[in-house]
Parts: structure tokens; sequence; C-alpha cells
């Protein structure tokens, strides 16, 4: 059974104006579908893989149940699969939700002081990942952890330096927030702006977004 | 120092081809021993922003990507570098420095981003594309199997880094390598000379053609051909780079390769008339 692009849980410009409907649609029809596209490429030659779920696949990442010549293949666009479906689901259209329940609240509180802290913790980790990436608040053994990984590695794969369970991804891509950012940035005068930090004012968009929707 | 580094600057200016001589980086550099060195500084793009609109890369790209990332590689770098050590380095020694075995320290991104985006601007041009004549050309046929091969293996560089990176060919040990590296990294660290890059930081093209990345390389398919109609071959064509490529010894070429890598730094040219932020709102 071939992976396949997940439909959203919303439309496209649902997420405005936090998230424009054009970068929505570009970011699900063209990059989720290339990563669904290759991953599927890679698996097909190895029969050994078929029918393994997303989330055993990317366990496996780093590991030698993935043959060596798709090792590639496999960790790139079986994480770009993994990571976007996962990020289409973590986030809601804004207003939609009512925050954290009480038992991550209390979960949040312990590990961070607050949701606030979090969040800060959580956009200074996105911040600062450098080129391609994706920050993460994730869970493992009752502990709330937040991280980052490079490209399209994520806290499920064997390799990954803090593995866990994601409860929250955010795409740090130049693509998840390019067009829209330009477009922000262009306003401003020439020094103000940092790159590694252009995509600071989507991390406070979209992590509004994100909390809101535990 | 200012008013030396001013008349650098100025005896510089207009001399398009010579300016990537050696010898007047090295004066800068000795001067610079003595001396705490300026401000690593944004050099401006060796033409105007809106020149390569016809070739498939934006004015739009050229503000935000010069004006925007590189300045902004540049402000962080002397941020981090101010009051260290490293400030009375050069650039490429403080890549060197910094790149410290392949765990670098924070400075080596923002250092070697901007030189590889000034570089860039150098790799590409409104006169640029087209097969590359004489020495360079001679080079690609013996080496890489002839320009179109080249293309090739130059596309699918950059088409396969994945993330964040650039595309280059480079001179190792006397021969051209076509090669591709993630996020700042360069060739510098690997004994390799950049002859070419192109940048792949998906900053570099998506305003122009988003998610199409082999477009902002090259693809037969397109209509944008960014290494047909941009690749700035004729800055190659200076003798040092002859010399270089056509230097059988590599070992004992390396301290004039590094020279002029040095020397490939642009001098700061007249800002280009077209550039203004709100124009393009």
């Amino acid at each position: 059974m071939a992976y396949s692009l997940p439909k959203l849980p919303y439309d496209y410009s649902a997420l405005e104006p936090h998230i424009d409907a054009t970068t929505m649609q570009i970011h699900h029809s063209k990059h989720h579908q290339t990563y669904v596209t290759n991953v599927n490429n890679a698996v097909q030659k190895f029969p050994e893989l078929n029918g393994l779920g997303m989330e055993d696949l990317n366990s496996a990442v780093g590991t030698s149940k993935i043959p060596a010549e798709i090792a590639t293949a496999v960790r790139n666009s079986g994480g770009g699969h993994y990571n976007h479906s996962f990020f289409w689901k973590v986030m809601g259209a804004p207003g939609g939700n009512n925050g954290p329940s009480a038992e991550l609240k209390s979960a949040i509180d312990s590990s961070f002081g607050s949701l606030d802290e979090l969040k800060a913790k959580f956009n200074a980790a996105a911040a600062a990942r450098f080129g391609s990436g994706w920050a993460w608040l994730t869970s493992q053994d009752g502990k709330l952890a937040i991280s980052s990984t490079p490209n399209q590695d994520n806290p499920q794969q064997a390799l990954a330096e803090t593995k866990g369970v994601p409860l929250l991804g955010l795409d740090v891509w130049e693509h998840a927030y390019y067009l829209k950012a330009r477009l922000l940035l262009s306003h401003e005068p020439p020094q103000v702006s940092q790159s590694c930090e252009t995509s600071q004012p989507f991390c406070r968009d979209v992590s509004q977004l994100m909390i809101m929707s535990l | 120092m200012a008013q030396t580094m001013t008349q650098m600057q100025s005896s510089f200016a207009g001399q398009s081809v010579t300016r990537l001589s050696v010898r007047p980086r090295q004066s800068a550099q000795i001067a610079r021993r003595s001396t705490p060195r300026a401000a690593i500084t944004l050099p401006n793009p060796p033409f105007e922003l809106d020149a390569l609109e016809g070739q498939g890369l934006s004015k739009a790209t050229m503000e935000v990507h010069w004006g925007k990332h590189h300045r902004t590689y540049v402000d962080n770098l002397n941020k981090q570098i101010e009051g260290k050590p490293l400030a009375d380095k050069s650039l490429e020694e403080i890549i060197q420095a910094t790149w410290n075995n392949g765990s670098p320290s924070a400075e080596f991104n923002n250092a070697a981003q901007t030189w590889n985006h000034t570089f860039y601007w150098e790799s590409i041009g409104p006169n640029g594309g087209g097969p590359p004549t004489g020495a360079i050309a001679q080079a690609i046929d013996n080496d890489l199997g002839g320009y179109e091969e080249f293309k090739k293996s130059f596309t699918q560089a950059g088409a396969t880094q994945f993330g964040s990176g650039w595309a280059w060919l480079v001179l190792d040990g006397g021969k051209l390598k076509v090669t591709k590296t993630p996020n700042a990294e360069n060739p510098l660290h690997h004994g390799q000379t950049p002859l070419l890059t192109m940048d792949v930081w998906e900053h570099a093209y998506y305003i122009d053609v988003q998610n199409r990345r082999p477009d902002q390389v090259n693809i037969k398919s397109s209509g944008r051909r960014k290494l047909d109609r941009c690749a700035a071959w004729r800055s190659l064509a200076n003798e040092s780079q002859k010399r270089l490529i056509e230097a059988p010894d590599w070992a004992s070429e390396k301290r004039q390769a590094h020279a002029i890598m040095m020397a490939h730094i642009p001098p700061t040219v007249p800002l280009p008339k077209s550039f203004s932020w709100v124009e393009s709102i």
C-alpha cells in the first residue's frame, strides 16, 4: 500500500492571516506531494517495507532495517511525509480551540514554568535552526522537551538527538513562510531583519495556532 | 586606516577586470596586520538589482536576497566578532578559524554565508551565460566531459542538495569538479578553490519559481535556465584564474589560490541606481 497525500483538515485559506492560502496550497500540493512520491519510489523496490506505517518507517530511519540504497531517500522523503502530515494536524483555524487540556497544562507548567515560557523556548529553537529544519515539542518517558532537527529529520527517527513522541512541530524551511515573510519584510528598513530570524514573526503566529490546537 | 581603505576602494572602482587581480588585496592584508581591520562590509552586487529580470532572477528576489539576507549575515558577523581577536582577521581567515574541523562555531555560518553570497553575485551577471570560452572551456572539456555534461552535473548537484545549500564548480588538485555543500559550508574547507556557484537556499529562488528548484539551477524543459543565461564566465577569464586552472602542481599554487579567493571579494561599487525598497512593494 503506497503512502498517499493526506487531505488537509481545513481549507487552504483557513489559517489566514497567519499563513496565506497560496503558501498552504504550494506547501501541501507541491512540497508534501513530492515527499510522498519520492518515499513511495524508494520503498517500492523493497517488499519487506511494504505495509510499514509512516511512524514505523520513521522509527526505522537510522537503523539497518532501511536498506542502505534507500536510506537517504527514506530519511529525507519519509521524514518529509511524516513531518508535513503531522504539521497539518497540529494547526487549526484561529480562535477554534481552547488551549491545552488540564493534564497537558500541568505538564507544561512543571517542565517550562508556564505556557508563555514554552512558547518563548520553542520560538528560540525554531529561530536558531540554521538552514532548513523543524522545531519540536516532544514527550519522552513522561517528560516534555523542546528540540530542533535539520532538514526533514524528526524526533521519531532513531538517529534524532532528542527522541520522543512529537506533540508540536513547526516547519522552518523557508518554503513554509517565504512568500508571506518577504512581503512583510519589504516594508521594513534594510537593517531590521535578520535572516535566521526571518521566521520569527511566522513562529509567533503559527505557535499561537498550534498551542490553541493542543 | 580609514583613509587607506577609502583610497583603495576608490582605486578599485571602475576596474572591472583588474580589480580581481591579486596584488591590491595582498596590500590590503598587509595593511590590516598593523591596525585593527574595519568591519566586514556588504559589497554591492556588480550589477543592477533588476539586471537579471530577463534571465529569470527578479529584482524582488535580489532586493530581499542581497538587501536582507546578505546584509544580515554581514551585520550579525560584525556583532559576533566585535571586540574579539577574530575582528582583526580577514573574512577568509574567520571562515577558516571558525570551521573548527566540521564543528563550526557560531560565527562560521555568518562568515561563510557572507563570503558565499559575495561569490554568488560574482558568479552571475547580465552579460553572463552561454558556453564559456578560453582556458575554462578547455578545462571543462578535459575534466568534465564538456559544457553539456557540466551543466547536467551542476544541475544535479543543485537539485539534490537536500535542504539549504550551494552547488559549485571548483578546482580540486588542479582538476575541475562539480560539488555541493549544505547550509553555509563552502569548498574552501575542503582545500578546493570555488570558481562558480549557485545558491539553492529556498530564499534564492522561492519568489521566482517557488518549489521548482531545478529552475533555479538549470533545466531543459524550463524557460528559466539560470546557468545558461547568467553564469559569469567572464569573471573567470582573468590571467590569474587561467594560470590557476592550467597549473599542473596544485600544492605550489595553493598560496596563489588563496590570494585569488581573497581577491574575488569584490570592492565597493556604486549603489545600484535601481535600488529601492519602496518601489518593489
